[in-house]
């Protein structure tokens, strides 16, 4: 069973090596297939969970340890959400049709699966790189005027976060000479300078690709110009990384307490401020992600469960936001909502799941974060937690009333099939897993 | 003085980070920003060959450095492919003639 590890991400980047030289009528339904077979081995490990696979049989502290542990079934979000995002662009011509894009989509795929399934710090860090390269390389698809810049903006930070990661790869390397995840854990000194240092580094550069608060700058520009479905990729799995990447590594967790409190109210304020609807959805992410911080430092099955439910909620609005701005033809959508009603009812669901209404799947997360916090007498962070929520409620409401309920334009229709089965999809699928709170824990690795 | 003098090597590539930080953050130039990238890149390359000094030597941080160079080189070839696209699309590269786009 082990050997469909590495088998996890060969597929996906074997998939991407291969788009560039395929006919071009063919390579939007070979991005699909890798996809699909990519979710079903992803569903397969995850079922199997624990396992571990040593990479041309050399024992574990030495050679390279792949693992498969509850934390990596995320995986199967990741390759699923990347698999509805490419379909809603069927039959489109944008530059996700074309052979470069199903290209950098597959690799950035590849990349997360082995981010998650790494046992060592290297192994860690390459796929690091991988995804967030894909991750520069997605946001420059887009044909929009700045979204170059955006991403170039986007490469500057998640480099030099990239670079502060390796140092403190290095550092932990020095101290205990060992890079495997499990053995290094043994073997840490219990304080010192460098110990500091790489902790700080790991903490410093995997928030940045999470997009916590202070270090969030680069995110709402990028996920803003980048293709809807891009969007969805990077809202919902790519910024995760950066949390799976706080939870494996040593980290100065006392921090998170303060930084995911300030990303929660920041992100809360700032989307208040906006009046695109992707800007908004983009700030609702930071907001987010800072109470999943706040979770990795209260509640850890909280944090984990709401990294899923996030996930499914931000790709189906980001993939509904897309829907409206293809039919609309414009980035204006006031009235567009009654001539889209499935759309807009999608849209609603998630919306209704990432503000945490329950029984819906954003309030399970939010709940168990919430009870974590006022348990270790949190009381002002539990405060920050409802009145975030209450603005999000209100952005997320503002946003649907002008959709509905300013003057309907005409001449605009449904989002074709293609784009509409992804996101009701998604939609209901976010609201659904509210449902399944308790078996979501427990396959997630929680009590 | 005598714990500088001693671990020469270190302070050089601390010096070099700094170096490279500095390039990233203040210079207007955008093609500038990834020479500083690089110099960062650099300075921590050799910090880790740095730490693999030992009797004997040991193998593992040439190995990492080694592959580390591959990403920052394929790093630096998006950078610089990214700027193209921004100079034809602004006719600059200057910070401050980017104003409010940067």
């Amino acid at each position: 069973m082990a050997h469909w590890i590495p088998v996890l991400i060969a597929i996906p980047i074997a998939g991407a090596v291969l788009a560039p030289v395929l006919p071009h009528r063919l390579v939007h339904l070979w991005g699909l297939l890798v996809l699909a077979v990519t979710t079903g081995i992803a569903v397969v490990l995850t079922l199997a969970t624990p396992l571990s696979y040593e990479m041309g049989g050399w024992p574990a502290p030495y050679g390279i340890e792949l693992l498969f542990d509850p934390l990596s079934g995320f995986s199967v979000v990741v390759a699923f959400i990347t698999l509805l995002a490419l379909a809603s662009s069927l039959g489109a011509s944008g530059p996700l049709a074309s052979r470069e894009g199903v290209a950098v989509i597959l690799l950035g795929a590849g990349g997360m699966a082995g981010f998650l399934v790494a046992g060592d710090f290297f192994t860690l860090f390459v796929f690091l790189e991988i995804f967030s390269l894909a991750a520069y390389g997605m946001v420059a698809m887009s044909e929009e005027r700045g979204a170059g810049l955006a991403a170039f903006r986007y490469l500057l930070m998640g480099a030099s976060a990239s670079i502060v990661i390796l140092l403190s790869v290095g550092l932990i390397h020095t101290l205990t000479g060992s890079l495997n995840l499990a053995d290094v854990g043994a073997r840490l000194p219990e304080g010192g300078l460098p110990l500091h240092l790489a902790m700080a580094g790991f903490t410093a550069g995997f928030l940045v690709k999470a997009a916590a608060f202070p270090l969030h700058v680069w995110l709402p520009d990028a996920h803003a110009t980048a293709p809807s479905p891009v969007s969805a990729i990077l809202s919902g799995l790519v910024v995760k990384m950066g949390i799976v990447g706080l939870i494996r590594t040593p980290t100065a967790d006392d921090l998170f307490l303060w930084i995911g409190g300030a990303s929660l109210l920041a992100g809360a304020l700032l989307a208040l401020v906006q009046s695109d609807a992707k800007r908004i959805l983009a700030y609702s992410t930071v907001a987010n992600i800072g109470l999943i911080v706040v979770g990795l430092s209260v509640e850890w099955s909280g944090a984990v469960i709401h990294m899923v439910n996030h996930a499914v909620a931000k790709a189906a609005l980001f993939l509904a936001a897309g829907a409206f701005i293809h039919q609309a033809g414009s980035r204006l959508l006031d009235g567009v909502g009654r001539q889209m009603p499935l759309t807009t009812v999608a849209f609603a669901l998630a919306a209704i799941s990432v503000v945490g209404i329950p029984p819906t799947g954003g309030f399970t997360g939010k709940w168990l974060i919430a009870v974590g916090a006022l348990e270790a007498g949190h009381v002002s962070l539990v405060v920050i937690l409802v009145f975030s929520s209450v603005v999000l409620a209100f952005c997320y409401g503002r946003l649907l009333d002008r959709l509905l309920f300013a003057p309907p334009r005409a001449g605009i229709g449904e989002a074709p099939v293609s784009m509409l089965v992804p996101i009701v999809l998604l939609a209901l699928l976010s609201v659904g897993l509210g449902f399944a709170g308790r078996p979501l824990v427990s396959l997630l690795g929680g009590p | 003085v005598t714990v500088l003098a001693g671990n020469l090597d270190y302070v050089a590539t601390v010096l070099l980070f700094v170096i490279g930080v500095w390039t990233l953050i203040a210079d207007p130039n955008l093609i500038k920003k990834v020479m500083g990238l690089n110099i960062m890149e650099t300075a921590v390359f050799a910090f880790i060959v740095t730490t693999g000094v030992l009797d004997p030597p040991s193998p593992i941080p040439h190995a990492l450095v080694l592959t580390g160079i591959v990403v920052a080189v394929s790093t630096t070839a998006v950078a610089l492919a990214l700027l193209l696209r921004v100079h034809r699309e602004f006719g600059t590269l200057d910070v401050n003639e980017l104003r409010d786009l940067w």
